[in-house]
């Protein structure tokens, strides 16, 4: 980590240092693809395991809310370049609590991340190296996995982070990697007929289905990397639209080539038979707990021609990728906590830099150590019998991989749900900051002498992630017990510090938002934006100041 | 980035993108018409051609601009 960052410029005290504007637009999309996409290595599994015939469907619908969500992320972040991405914007649109609880629902997220990302990069390894294989040697596979853990922490608090340069290269691999396997899956091997057949025959129930809905969204976590990418940015507003927008699109297309891909193509290999000696499709053996952890390099084995280079070098980029992301919920906890801190919605021991490192190393150390015990929970039902019983009788014997993507979930549309919330209360009580990017079909109103615009789309994505964080809840037992146990007592710990700091319990400290956008957009280098809100500002001022004088 | 070689890859990839887009929605139609069934394909079919669209958008205007 070159420098600490705190989530917005109102809280950067003088002397601290501040993001250099270095990254490219590249740079950008390469940095939210390196998030973002990684996403499909972990899902694709997980989703064909819940929703089988209707992965696609899942899909789809995680995938058009994913949009709505990516189209409000755009939004915000040109409008507010600033690290802190989904807690800055609750923060800023609904106060101290949403602000704290939606910042708290991102860490779940990011320390699931370290987690979850961490286990399936050795699950990928694991089709090179067969011993590090989770379900034929469950202890190395959590040793392994704790060890990386362990490693990233370490690398985080002395200050090594991977550079630019490597995540664009692993970015731009990918990107032609993927492009590469589902143009030859499609091109030799899809046929609609199959995909017809697989939809009919092997639909789901509405359980699953539902099962299958809540976990496609994990494809599409890790968009809090547009923010932070925006706030390293040069002319962030004019440069965030352009690589969002593709990004959606591009990871969206993923997504959904993968999931049909998995229900409709005709495999170059023939499949073993499962367990019992049957036959079995491509998406079940996909699906299955020996291959959901590392199922796009199993699909792209068996893409014809192809699959037999990427059967040698897909599990590898895989793994270096997902390596990556693991490291980005590394970093993106740390600095997230050490942001809430400085805005008091965290103790101020999470702002704590090691002395000659200078990483916040307390909040790397805490959230590592969640990570930690996430892991526990999650390998326990492999490495010990009892518990495995344990979890039979009361959780449906979810395994590790799934008992993480719940948590993930959870986590995600929690924060979401916030996000969407956060942009329409902005649109009314911030319409003087330019937005150089709206969210599409917008109804225009008048709100206290002022025009503004009502988001359709973005009560659309509202009630679209709602409805997934509903559908997890009813689908995941130990989602709904593990989810809202963490908002809680988080909750209560927010409320314990604020009452012994004196600070309001229920109700925002004040804040001057005004000076803060001043700062954002100057920083940004967006002086056109910044004398534009100051006009805008002015006009409101003169506005309401007229208003008083006509009222009696 | 900016460079030609890297706009001109971005083109080949829109035109590939639009081709394929273009032909899983003709071949998923062609096999079972408008349904339901369909419904993810056509999207995935949609997608791919927007993007392709949204990339030669970028590579023209950029040539306009230079």
């Amino acid at each position: 980590m070159a420098g600490v960052s705190t989530a917005g410029p109102t809280l950067r005290r003088p002397e601290e240092p501040s993001l250099r504007r270095s990254v490219t637009p590249w740079g950008s999309f390469s940095w939210g693809y390196s998030d973002v996409g990684a996403d499909i290595f972990v899902g694709l599994g997980l989703v064909l395991g819940a929703a089988a015939g209707a992965s696609n469907i899942a899909f789809l619908f995680a995938g058009l809310v994913y949009v709505c969500i990516g189209l409000a992320y755009t939004e915000l972040a040109a409008a507010y370049p600033v690290a802190g991405g989904g807690q800055y914007f609750v923060f800023r649109g609904l106060g101290d609590i949403f602000g704290f609880i939606a910042g708290w629902a991102v860490l779940l997220d990011f320390t699931i991340d370290i987690v979850l990302f961490a286990w399936s990069c050795i699950d990928y390894l694991s089709k090179l190296i067969p011993i590090l294989s989770f379900t034929a040697h469950p202890w190395v596979h959590f040793i392994v996995v704790f060890l990386v853990i362990g490693g990233l922490a370490t690398l985080n608090i002395i200050g090594v982070r991977e550079s630019s340069a490597f995540n664009e290269l692993v970015s731009g691999m990918d990107v032609v990697s993927e492009t590469t396997i589902l143009f030859f899956g499609f091109l030799f091997a899809f046929q609609p007929q199959l995909l017809i057949h697989t939809m009919q025959t092997a639909w789901p129930t509405p359980f699953n289905l539902m099962n299958g809905v809540s976990l496609a969204i994990i494809s599409f976590v890790g968009l809090e990397s547009i923010s932070q990418a925006a706030q390293e940015t040069q002319r962030p507003a004019s440069v965030i639209p352009r690589t969002s927008i593709s990004l959606i699109l591009t990871i969206l297309i993923f997504a959904l080539s993968y999931s049909n891909l998995a229900l409709g193509m005709q495999p170059w290999h023939a499949i073993p038979p499962d367990a019992h000696g049957h036959a079995q499709a491509l998406w079940h053996y996909l699906g299955n707990e020996d291959n959901n952890g590392a199922a796009v390099a199993v699909l792209a084995s068996n893409v014809p021609y192809f699959g037999a280079l990427a059967a040698l070098y897909v599990p590898l980029l895989g793994a270096i990728l997902l390596l990556i992301s693991s490291n980005s919920g590394v970093f993106g906890s740390s600095r997230i906590a050490y942001a809430m801190s400085g805005t008091r919605l965290l103790p101020s021991i999470f702002q704590r830099v090691h002395p000659r490192f200078r990483t916040p190393v307390v909040s790397i150390a805490t959230f590592c150590g969640f990570a930690i015990i996430e892991l526990i929970f999650a390998a326990l039902p492999s490495l010990s019998p009892p518990v495995h019983h344990l979890y039979a009788r009361f959780f449906r014997g979810e395994d590790g991989i799934t008992f993480l993507g719940d948590l993930y979930a959870f986590g995600a549309a929690a924060s979401y749900s916030f996000v969407f919330i956060a942009l329409i209360a902005l649109r009314f009580n911030d319409s003087q900051s330019p937005r150089r990017f709206k969210m599409p079909f917008n109804i225009p109103l008048q709100y206290k002498g002022n025009r503004v615009e009502f988001p359709i789309v973005a009560v659309i994505g509202f009630l679209g992630i709602v409805s997934i964080l509903v559908f997890t809840m009813i689908t995941h037992e130990i989602g709904r017990i593990a989810g809202p146990s963490w908002i809680l007592l988080g909750f209560i710990g927010y409320l314990v510090y604020r009452k012994r700091k004196g600070l309001p319990m229920f109700r925002s400290q004040k804040h001057d938002w005004r000076r803060a956008q001043i700062n954002i957009l100057q920083e940004a280098g967006e002086l056109e934006m910044m004398d534009e809100y100051l006009v805008n500002v002015k006009r409101m001022d003169e506005q309401q100041a007229l208003l008083g004088a006509s009222q009696p | 980035m900016r460079s030609e070689a890297y706009a001109r890859a971005r083109l080949a990839s829109a035109v590939l993108f639009m081709l394929l887009g273009t032909s899983i929605a003709v071949r998923t139609l062609l096999v079972a018409g408008l349904s339901l069934a369909t419904i993810p394909g056509c999207v995935l079919a949609a997608a791919m051609i927007a993007l392709g669209g949204f990339r030669l958008r970028d590579y023209f205007a950029s040539r306009a601009a230079r």
